[in-house]
């Protein structure tokens, strides 16, 4: 067992002003995750604490908070892999509900506008829609994303430009413009290429290196860009 | 606690540094080389290019941006995101080398 100093930014909007840290101290274990020290600080030590978690096993992505300056799945994260004193606070640029509570109702619209859905009006066939596996390949990674605002709260142009889709919006975009099953990429793609699309995009690579599913959201919406282009000067 | 500084962020904030001094420049340079005849002519004589130190500020300015534009566009190309590191680090080296070999040739010029 070790010792370690949670440190965490508590912000209460019905009392505080402004937001404030707080230091708990707490044994742990190596092998055990933020996320039970989190738990622990609440059963034990200061019920008011607020954060989300539900599956705790890297899944539902509801536990995303900034450990020591970096997005990262609370649950994920393992208590060996960090300093004495812990850093957390909420996703950055997200409004703050309550201590490590963001609202992402924006964030979800934006994933919304991209039409998050697969689209396809051809006759339904006997069993499921069939894809050959080099059409899977090609979205794979992109259907692992588990939505949990990492990649866009880490993103300066997302901090800068609240109207801007985000890696995540554009990731979901990319999962169904080159699914070989969906048959609304135009759709998507004219949304996409709006100014507060795919162009906002400056390839700074945060969302790459905050994404806990390790997915290269820039090489994806690289390709996006490299499709729009295709499109724009071919005039499909 | 702000976002930690990542290699991305370091190279989007120089790029755009960079960019902004660079036209900033411009302007200057062009207001200063007497292009604007509407202006005073204490204004035209403003030629930040009289200045040898300003002239290699600039210099390195432009190999930076444009270095690591070069590097954007092989992003923008297809190179993986996840080596953007090494691509930096290669854009920085670069830029020194070749903004060392121009200085050398202007610094020779010179005397």
């Amino acid at each position: 067992m070790n010792e370690y100093t949670f440190r965490i930014k508590r912000f209460n909007p019905e009392r505080d002003k402004r937001p404030r840290w707080e230091e708990f101290s707490l044994r742990m274990e190596r092998t055990q995750q933020i996320l039970d020290g989190l738990i622990k600080i609440k059963e034990a030590l200061d019920g008011t604490l607020t954060f989300r978690r539900s599956c705790a096993h890297g899944i539902c992505g509801s536990c995303a908070i900034k450990i020591n300056g970096e997005n990262g799945l609370a649950c994920q994260t393992l208590m060996k892999d960090m300093p004495e004193m812990i850093h957390l606070e909420p996703l950055q640029s997200f409004p703050v509900i309550k201590d490590l509570v963001v609202d992402l109702e924006a964030f979800f619209e934006k994933n919304g506008a991209v039409l998050p859905f697969l689209v396809n009006n051809d006759p339904l066939p006997e069993r499921e829609r069939l894809q050959m596996p080099k059409d899977q390949i090609e979205i794979l990674q992109a259907t692992t994303c588990i939505m949990c605002g990492c990649c866009t709260s880490s993103c300066p142009v997302s901090w800068t430009d609240s109207g801007y889709l985000g890696p995540s919006a554009l990731l979901r975009a990319y999962r169904f413009i080159f699914d070989s099953r969906d048959r609304s990429r135009d759709k998507r793609l004219k949304r996409i290429m709006r100014s507060d699309g795919i162009w906002r995009c400056h390839s700074i690579n945060n969302c790459v290196e905050a994404c806990p599913k390790e997915i290269a959201i820039t090489d994806h919406i690289t390709k996006l860009k490299r499709l729009a282009l295709k499109r724009t000067l071919l005039r499909k | 606690m702000r976002y930690r500084l990542h290699t991305g962020t370091v190279a989007w904030l120089m790029h755009r540094i960079t960019g902004i001094l660079l036209t900033l420049f411009l302007m200057v340079h062009i207001f200063g080389s007497g292009g604007l005849p509407f202006l005073s002519s204490s204004t035209r004589s403003i030629d930040v290019m009289g200045y040898p130190l300003t002239g290699i500020c600039i210099l390195f300015l432009a190999v930076f941006h444009g270095i690591n534009g070069i590097r954007l566009m092989g992003i923008d190309a297809g190179i993986p995101a996840r080596r953007q590191g090494a691509l930096f680090l290669a854009a920085v080296i670069l830029s020194g080398i070749v903004f060392g070999c121009i200085s050398l040739l202007i610094l020779r010029g010179m005397q």
